[in-house]
């Protein structure tokens, strides 16, 4: 297995940056969205120390069988409110992801047109057989993102 | 709050090694050969064909016109495009050297100016297909860890496409003698040939090593929608110009001086030269021969510098970030400007233009880096030609202004031109300072470490 594929997703919001970006990092907000269909973040496990060297922590867990759970471990190894963090991550409980080999996660918030945000997600390195899957994975969860923010957001 | 449905732009892109890299952006070599040739080669032509110096100017005309419409034109045509067998850019930047491949072909058989002059608007068209498609093929292939890597390859074979092609017409004019019917000399012909072989044959061997990531069917279908001629394409520049993000605008700034004073230096860096060293302003003379032939080594030298530091700026945009390094490069070459036209030894020019040849590595690679992260993945194609109009702009507003700045404000001084051309290049770094970039963590060490969970009984596989 060789772990050389970089996912890059963009999506453009009708919502300025800092809502994306709270969406994004404040941990009552991320436990609202992310995870992909069929899947929900655990309210309980999610704390975020939004700062440089920061650390974040949370568990995602199957809708219909809770027994499986994909922790994140990670640490910011940027983060510049609202424009972008980064996360140097430890995923545990993916059968694709080598829980020893460090993933890193960057998000981006560019300003594009008169209110619209592209949000960017750069992760990797991934191993080729998961990539896909992955990628698919992104896109689900940023609907369910779009949704979110179409309810009104905020927690 | 409505909120628009908008498409999910998802690339898989496998990192690549430095030489996948350099075989990507070799094309760009006999794409710079050939810009080498234009530069150099062609007015000699025209002078051959007999036509008066101050006929130069608008006979180069094709130079900026084209660069103004045809660049963002083949950008926004190149993001509406897909086709599984010949991919996204590929067929503009073939195109584009096969066109290259025959005008320098056909060059030296140019028998009337008339048809010297043609030959220069289709080869400058057609380098202008090719250029703006290869920056957006980086662009689109580079995962962003990787971007500074292959625009500053771009930046490398920049230097080293020039510095060839002045090498080739000097060497062949030591070793072939004869000419044309029309008067042009073999040694000239021998360097367009060798332009059309490198044109045609690097971008051949880039375009059979690397293949394109093909689009998601979701930004097929996005494709499908937008399907229309040159009138969208058009309405799809206009919107990219209307839509540009803020700090892409404050980059066009940036880019009125850098490149403002970069014409400013290559009109006046003979004059100046011979001035100085030679103390004579009398283009007829044997002194200013000598200024002119110096000066091509000059510039020789710089490029020489561009595609020696080329890959050094890269670990310095990791470490320090694009800004600053751009910033710091704008700065040494104005430095340098500021000293030249002080010198009177000959081979102390070639200390100072050290500082030119680190900035123009700098704005042949390092903005792009920067200009990537600020726009849309599915729009490289139309910005990379918007950035190219922010290039020829600044060219047409010096060759409308400076003729008359030269004359009063610069007493008709050609040191006083390449100090104007410093000045500018440092107000060039200021307005740098002006953008915003996203932040690039200096001191890692202490956040890098792998992240352990802070309660390990919660992990479960």
């Amino acid at each position: 297995m060789t772990a050389n594929i970089i996912l890059v997703i963009e999506r453009k919001f009708d919502n300025p940056r800092p809502v994306l970006f709270r969406a994004w990092t404040a941990p009552e907000e991320m436990a609202s969205w992310r995870g992909s269909p069929g899947w929900h973040v655990e309210r309980e496990t999610v704390s975020s120390d939004l700062r440089l060297g920061g650390r974040h922590h949370h568990v995602k867990v199957r809708d219909d069988d809770p027994a499986v759970r994909v922790t994140t471990d990670a640490v910011f190894t940027e983060f510049f409110d609202p424009d972008v963090f980064v996360a140097r991550q430890r995923i545990t409980g993916d059968d694709g992801i080598d829980p020893d080999l460090p993933l890193e996660l960057r998000v981006e918030f560019l300003e594009t047109g008169r209110d619209g945000t592209l949000v960017r997600i750069i992760q990797g390195p991934y191993d080729e057989t998961v990539a896909y899957e992955h990628s698919q994975g992104w896109e689900r969860e940023l609907t369910r993102l779009q949704d979110y923010l179409a309810e009104g957001g905020r927690a | 709050m409505t909120t628009t449905a908008h498409v999910t732009t998802v690339r898989r892109k496998p990192l690549m090694n430095m030489r996948q890299i350099l075989l990507m952006n070799l094309g760009f070599f006999g794409i710079q050969y050939s810009f080498g040739m234009q530069q150099t080669a062609v007015n000699p032509i025209f002078a051959f064909l007999h036509a008066s110096p101050d006929e130069l100017p608008i006979l180069n005309l094709a130079g900026p016109i084209t660069g103004l419409l045809i660049q963002p034109l083949i950008g926004a045509l190149s993001d509406r495009t897909w086709s599984p067998r010949w991919g996204r850019r590929k067929p503009f930047f073939l195109i584009g050297a096969l066109g290259c491949s025959v005008c320098l072909f056909l060059f030296p058989f140019a028998a009337a100016i008339w048809m010297a002059v043609l030959l220069l608007w289709l080869l400058d068209a057609s380098n202008n297909t090719a250029m703006e498609p290869y920056r957006a093929f980086i662009a689109d292939k580079l995962p962003p860890s990787q971007l500074a890597k292959g625009f500053l390859a771009q930046s490398f074979f920049t230097g080293f496409g020039i510095t060839l092609a002045n090498l080739s017409l000097f060497v062949f004019q030591k070793f072939i003698t004869g000419g044309t019917e029309a008067g042009i000399p073999y040694w000239v012909l021998g360097s367009f040939m060798l332009g059309a072989v490198c044109s045609i044959g690097t971008v051949l061997v880039s375009v059979l090593s690397t293949p394109e990531i093909p689009p998601t069917e979701a930004e097929i279908a996005a494709l499908r929608e937008k399907k229309g001629g040159f009138g969208t394409a058009v309405r799809e520049i206009w919107d990219a110009i209307v839509e540009m993000p803020p700090e892409l605008r404050k980059l066009a700034l940036v880019y009125l001086f850098q490149w403002y004073a970069m014409v400013c230096y290559w009109q006046y860096v003979s004059l100046s030269v011979a001035k100085s060293v030679w103390h004579t302003e009398d283009t007829a003379s044997p002194e200013f021969a000598k200024a002119v032939g110096w000066t091509g080594l000059i510039n020789g030298w710089y490029n020489i510098v561009t595609f020696s530091v080329a890959f050094s700026l890269v670990a310095l945009a990791r470490r320090r970030g694009a800004k600053f390094v751009h910033m710091a490069c704008l700065v040494c070459a104005a430095a340098g400007l500021l000293v030249f036209p002080h010198l009177t030894n000959q081979y102390l020019l070639f200390v100072p233009i050290i500082g030119l040849g680190i900035a123009w590595a700098s704005i042949m690679g390092v903005p792009y880096i920067m200009a990537v992260r600020m726009i849309p993945s599915t729009r490289y194609g139309v910005y990379m030609g918007i950035i190219n109009m922010m290039i020829v702009v600044p060219m047409l507003i010096q060759t409308l202004t400076f003729g008359g700045i030269y004359s009063t404000v610069l007493g008709d001084d050609p040191n006083n031109a390449i100090t104007f051309a410093g000045i500018l290049l440092v107000c060039a770094a200021a307005a740098m300072a002006w953008i915003k970039e996203p932040p690039i963590v200096r001191d890692v060490d202490s956040v890098l470490a792998m992240p352990k969970s802070p309660e390990p009984r919660e992990v479960t596989s």
